[in-house]
């Protein structure tokens, strides 16, 4: 029983020897064609990048103060010429006083 | 026979021509074959590092990087050379005829066209889609804030190869920490230049450059550039420089100077504005410095607040005869009230007690004559003539401020020691250092010394808020505040004597004097309003205080 079973694998072993390098040709054509999608998801991503940086930039612009400072001016917004400080002695109610 | 030995002496001849060719490709030219047959082979791109970005104290960056190209021409690959030539050179700019003469050369593969062109010009170049035209990414330094802060920022230039270099300030100090390392990737291709999967290949991943975190507060950076031009217009001005400093850290939250220019545009502005006054320009602080002097008579028992002393006249000191900077003499007068007249006898009196020693020694201590650690470039320092060349008149000129040079943030940095409980600090602009993966090094305050006692540095807050409250600059100061400070006005040294009428306006001084959260100091070059420090420097300063105890919300006392 042996015997036959060891016939059969002798005889079988070119046919798989055969299936395996047709296999191994099939997959590293494969492989080598991936390159170009890999190539185009590579150029994809330096876009997106690309993209990202242009929006952070955009966004520093937007947010730095001179820019601020330009939109307040625009909404109306004037600096401030003189500052008023409310002390507690200048209170016109007394604070913490319960009668 | 001879045919025979014909023939040998052939193959002889042959079999060393055929040695001598393997000699020549295998030894001599063998390393560069081989390295040609790699670029056949090989896709080498080289990964550029990212600049790292210089942010404030709130995370607003103040240094980024933008999107932005090499535009190139592949001369072999175009096909219309002169539409080529008149469509890219009035694009970018340029000489049409010299470009043309350039793709016309024979042996030209590669001519640069223009760097670092921003992306809305390159996509219309891409519009185009001429034969011949290339782009590669070279991104450009941004400054969002435009010209905020540029002397504490420096710019990004180019060295002699090409390539991205910080110059001046932060970027030039910390060059090598925001550049990083390019990276590297090898790939084998195929006929079509794609890259083979299965094929060898070697990847050596950028490292990034560092990000900087710093002190510098926008705020308050803002408002003191925005003072500060105003200050230099009302006050006619040559040049003015004003440094915030938190007292306790080191830290600086604000550094401007004018002029000033934009980092981006760096190349546009004369050269002679890059350098930082602040760290890389001395100048003799005048009545400011009696400060410290006055400090170390206070710490040495030399002399209390109330020790008093006879300003009758002008002191004579060798040849010279020292005069009050108003020639008005008030008799017997405190030490006090020494600070508050600004009176130059009495400060004469002062190192007199002091002694040579003693005042060389505070001198030192106090960081001047040596560098300050400062994380910016284009520190100088200013030498100090050494102990054995001081004259009796030098040691009198130095207790008030002439005839010594110090750099300004020397300057701030020893009248922060007497808002820091008298702990000398290392100034320091980054507060902490990033890199890409989130490795945080924090830069911790650093004590250097302590030059005086708490208890005196209490002492001389005290005198230095009499001064401000009694002084010429009182009309100035913003009421309610306690703010312990002290004018400055020296004169110019031109050609070994001092001009008259040229003067550095200077006041230093820190609030709330209880519980300082900043230490600040005024300069104005040649004002022509007025040549007193209490006239146009005092209400500078004043006026950054205003706007900083609003941002800070610190009330009156």
């Amino acid at each position: 029983m042996i015997q036959r079973c060891g016939r059969i694998f002798l005889r079988c072993l070119p046919l798989m020897a055969i299936a395996i390098v047709l296999i191994e040709l099939f997959v590293t054509n494969h492989m080598v064609h991936m390159g170009k999608a890999i190539q185009d998801i590579d150029r994809k991503m330096t876009m997106l990048r690309d993209e990202n940086d242009l929006l952070s930039q955009n966004v520093a612009s937007a947010s730095s103060l001179a820019a601020i400072e330009v939109r307040a001016r625009e909404a109306g917004f004037v600096p401030t010429t003189q500052y008023l400080t409310i002390g507690k002695e200048t209170f016109t109610v007394a604070l913490g006083h319960t009668q | 026979m001879w045919r025979i030995w014909a023939l040998f002496f052939f193959f002889i001849s042959l079999f060393f021509l055929i040695v001598l060719r393997l000699l020549y490709w295998q030894i001599l030219v063998g390393e560069k074959l081989g390295r040609e047959a790699a670029a056949q082979h090989f896709l080498t791109l080289n990964i550029p590092a990212v600049r790292g970005e210089i942010v404030a104290s709130d995370g607003a960056p103040l240094a980024m990087n933008k999107p932005a190209y090499l535009v190139y021409a592949s001369p072999r690959e175009v096909t219309q050379k002169e539409l080529f030539a008149q469509t890219v050179a009035t694009k970018l700019g340029l000489e049409r005829t010299a470009l043309l003469e350039q793709l016309r050369l024979p042996d030209r593969v590669w001519v640069p066209l223009g760097h670092k062109v921003d992306t809305a010009l390159t996509e219309e170049l891409k519009q185009l889609n001429l034969p011949g035209l290339g782009f590669e990414k070279e991104p450009k330094r941004y400054y969002p804030e435009s010209s905020m802060a540029a002397h504490l920022l420096g710019f990004v230039g180019s060295d002699q190869n090409g390539n991205d270099k910080g110059y001046f300030g932060l970027e030039g100090y910390y060059d090598r920490e925001l550049r990083g390392k390019d990276g590297l990737i090898e790939l084998e291709k195929d006929v079509r230049g794609a890259p083979i999967l299965v094929g060898e290949s070697k990847r050596i991943a950028p490292d990034d450059g560092r990000k900087l975190t710093l002190w510098l507060d926008r705020s308050i950076q803002k408002s003191v550039e925005r003072r500060l031009q105003a200050g230099i217009e009302k006050y006619g001005a040559k040049e003015g420089a004003v440094v915030v400093m938190d007292p306790t850290t080191g830290g600086i939250l604000a550094m401007a100077a004018y002029p000033g220019y934009e980092p981006e545009q760096y190349e546009k502005y004369d050269k002679v504005v890059y350098k930082n006054p602040l760290v890389g320009s001395s100048y003799e602080p005048g009545s400011t410095f009696k400060t410290l002097v006055m400090s170390a008579g206070l710490e040495e028992h030399a002399v209390t607040p109330t020790t008093t002393m006879d300003e009758s006249g002008p002191v004579q000191v060798s040849d010279y005869s020292i005069r009050t900077w108003n020639n008005e003499y008030h008799g017997m007068i405190t030490m006090t009230q020494v600070l508050e007249r600004s009176s130059n006898v009495g400060m004469v009196f002062v190192q007199k007690k002091l002694g040579k020693d003693k005042l060389l020694q505070y001198i030192h201590d106090f960081g001047f004559g040596r560098p300050s650690g400062v994380d910016l470039e284009d520190e100088s320092i200013p030498t100090m003539r050494a102990s054995d060349q001081w004259r009796d008149i030098d040691l009198a000129t130095a207790s008030f401020g002439q005839g010594i040079a110090v750099t300004p943030l020397q300057m701030i940095r020893a009248v922060a020691a007497l808002a820091n409980d008298g702990w000398l600090m290392e100034p320091h602009v980054v507060k902490q250092v990033e890199d890409e993966r989130g490795g945080v090094v924090v830069i911790k305050p650093k004590r250097i010394k302590r030059v005086v006692s708490a208890q005196t540095a209490k002492v001389i807050t005290e005198m230095m808020i009499a001064a401000v409250d009694h002084g010429e600059a009182q009309w100035a100061k913003p009421k309610g505040y306690r703010i312990a400070g002290k004018t400055g006005t020296a004169q110019i040294p031109v050609a070994g004597h001092y001009d008259d009428k040229k003067t550095i306006a200077s006041f230093v001084g820190f609030a709330p004097a209880d519980n300082p959260k900043f230490v600040m100091l005024t300069i104005l070059r040649e004002p022509t309003s007025s040549p007193w420090g209490s006239e146009t420097a005092a209400p500078l300063f004043f006026t950054i205080a205003r706007d900083i105890f609003s941002y800070y919300g610190i009330s009156p006392q």
